[in-house]
């Protein structure tokens, strides 16, 4: 599995950017890795290399071995989360051959499994992430209890250990103001949405991530569906909204996209908050097939290469400020031109 | 108005909160108030702090004990609520009591539910007691410390209530 994993395609794509499943799970006998001692890290790692051993063709990447570039076009990328990136005292990753998986180590749990899809395709990542999960039990006692299922170091995600989510582009929802009142329904069904990119209640790019919060006291499928059933709700009114603009409000919109994509391929400096704004416009016009020249794994793309991360870890040296705006607008001028 | 934990210095932060329409208030001096972190839960405002302030107020009657419980892997139930995390899979039974309430409330479920098989985990067989004349109040912790073993959270926590009930009476009677 390659970093840049993404390429614009998969079901729902033109507005499910792509699904995960996430599967926590804990060793037995031994405290979660927060209350770790040294005697109790080397027998989690133990257990973990037996693990990768069977999963991962042996490969165990350890956050110290990495530089912080790497790690973070490995975020960038969503293949592992900040707590994991910043855990270089015994974080590691297992990319599991073969498949669009891996499995985190020493993040807040021992174990988490991950399990990835472009598009809208959450019962496939859940069908990888479970078996993921299986294999994993067959070869390490997993911390379980009958009454609260499989144990975590955190009590909200006890039991299934399950978190389900989705990244949705949603320009419509936000450019007529209607991602409020959708975060708010959503909350009352037991479900999160939060922008992915920025800082705090920023969304920068217009891209969210559909979570569950609730993880016990029902089965992965009751999860899943009831995911599902919220996720379709929201593709539903996204499209509706694009539909409404395009119809009322058609000049306005496409100025403005033809405006964002004039200057994200033309700009010589480009700041990750101008990218992240002008690509959500772009990926509309996409949507409007306003750019039919334009190849549709553009915006994957220009993300999984441009950001801080990707564009340090290239050069293997940290870049200033000027430098990375720099070196973003070359990088998306070549991906453009397809070079 | 007096403390509440103390109950000998004048109270100075007065504490209401309102969890599933239930109401409680505390009343602390600011001597107490330093030592139960409420200060920091209150003004935190992190995920953490705030599931704390939620745990603390949620099945409170008021009266709160010093609960001593420590894990075997070091957790003790005032770090749990100032950090959000448990220490080791034994917690769960550890501190059973607190955790089956406050799971209610986060996932609207207690039991587990899952069509997947589970690998098999041994528990530890109940330690013998050995018993010479019990009082009521021991021969309910005993029942309490079996309800845990058997992992029966809800009569645990029934059992736990009935406990500080119990205390409570004889310490009301001990100070009349």
């Amino acid at each position: 599995m390659t970093d840049s994993w993404l390429d614009g395609h998969g079901p729902d794509k033109d507005v499910v950017i792509s699904s995960r499943v996430r599967i926590a799970r804990n060793y037995a006998g031994l405290p979660f890795p927060h209350m770790m001692d040294e005697a109790a890290e080397s027998a989690a790692d133990e257990k973990t290399h037996v693990i990768a051993e069977r999963l991962s063709g042996g490969v165990c990447e350890r956050m110290s071995d990495m530089s912080p570039f790497r790690r973070r076009a490995l975020v960038e990328n969503h293949l592992i989360s900040n707590d994991c990136a910043d855990n270089v005292k015994n974080g590691a990753l297992l990319p599991i051959e073969g498949q669009l998986a891996n499995i985190m180590i020493n993040e807040e749990d021992h174990l988490r499994i991950q399990a990835f899809r472009q598009g809208f395709d959450t019962e496939g990542a859940l069908d990888l992430a479970l078996e993921t999960a299986s294999a994993v039990e067959g070869t390490a006692e997993l911390a379980y209890s009958e009454s609260f299922g499989y144990l975590t170091c955190c009590p909200s995600n006890t039991g299934t250990g399950l978190r389900i989510s989705a990244m949705l582009h949603l320009p419509a929802l936000c450019i007529t103001g209607n991602i409020s009142p959708t975060v708010q329904a959503i909350g009352k069904i037991g479900l999160t949405v939060r922008g992915i990119y920025g800082e705090g209640s920023e969304a920068l790019g217009n891209i969210y991530q559909l979570s569950n919060n609730i993880t016990l006291g029902h089965s992965e499928k009751e999860l899943l569906d009831s995911f599902n059933a919220a996720c379709l709700q929201i593709i539903r009114n996204e499209r509706l909204l694009r539909l409404l603009l395009f119809k009322n409000r058609r000049e306005e919109i496409e100025d403005r996209i033809f405006r964002s994509w004039g200057l994200l391929s033309n700009a010589m400096m480009i700041s990750t908050k101008e990218l992240m704004n002008w690509l959500s416009d772009v990926r509309l016009g996409i949507y409007y097939k306003l750019f039919p020249e334009l190849d549709e794994s553009v915006p994957e793309a220009i993300l999984s290469r441009a950001l801080n991360g990707a564009l340090q870890s290239r050069v293997n040296s940290p870049l200033s400020g000027s430098e990375l705006r720099q070196e973003r607008a070359k990088t998306i001028k070549s991906i453009i031109r397809g070079i | 108005m007096l403390c509440d934990e103390c109950g000998q210095r004048e109270a100075t932060l007065h504490l209401m909160a309102v969890v599933n329409g239930k109401k409680t208030e505390r009343h602390l001096c600011s001597v107490c108030a330093e030592k139960s972190h409420e200060l920091e839960a209150a003004a935190g405002l992190k995920p953490d702090a705030l599931l704390s302030a939620i745990l603390k107020h949620g099945g409170e009657d008021g009266r709160r004990e010093a609960d001593s419980r420590v894990c075997s892997c070091g957790m003790t139930l005032e770090r749990f609520h100032k950090e959000g995390r448990l220490g080791c899979p034994e917690c769960y039974k550890t501190f059973g009591d607190v955790l089956v309430p406050m799971l209610q409330r986060l996932h609207g479920a207690l039991a587990h539910s899952s069509g997947r098989l589970q690998p098999s985990v041994q528990d530890e067989p109940a330690p013998a007691d050995e018993k010479p004349a019990e009082s009521a109040i021991d021969a309910l912790k005993r029942e309490l410390r079996e309800a845990i073993e058997l992992e029966n959270y809800e009569q645990a926590a029934v059992l736990r209530d009935r406990i500080r009930e119990k205390e409570a009476a004889e310490n009301d009677g001990f100070m009349a």
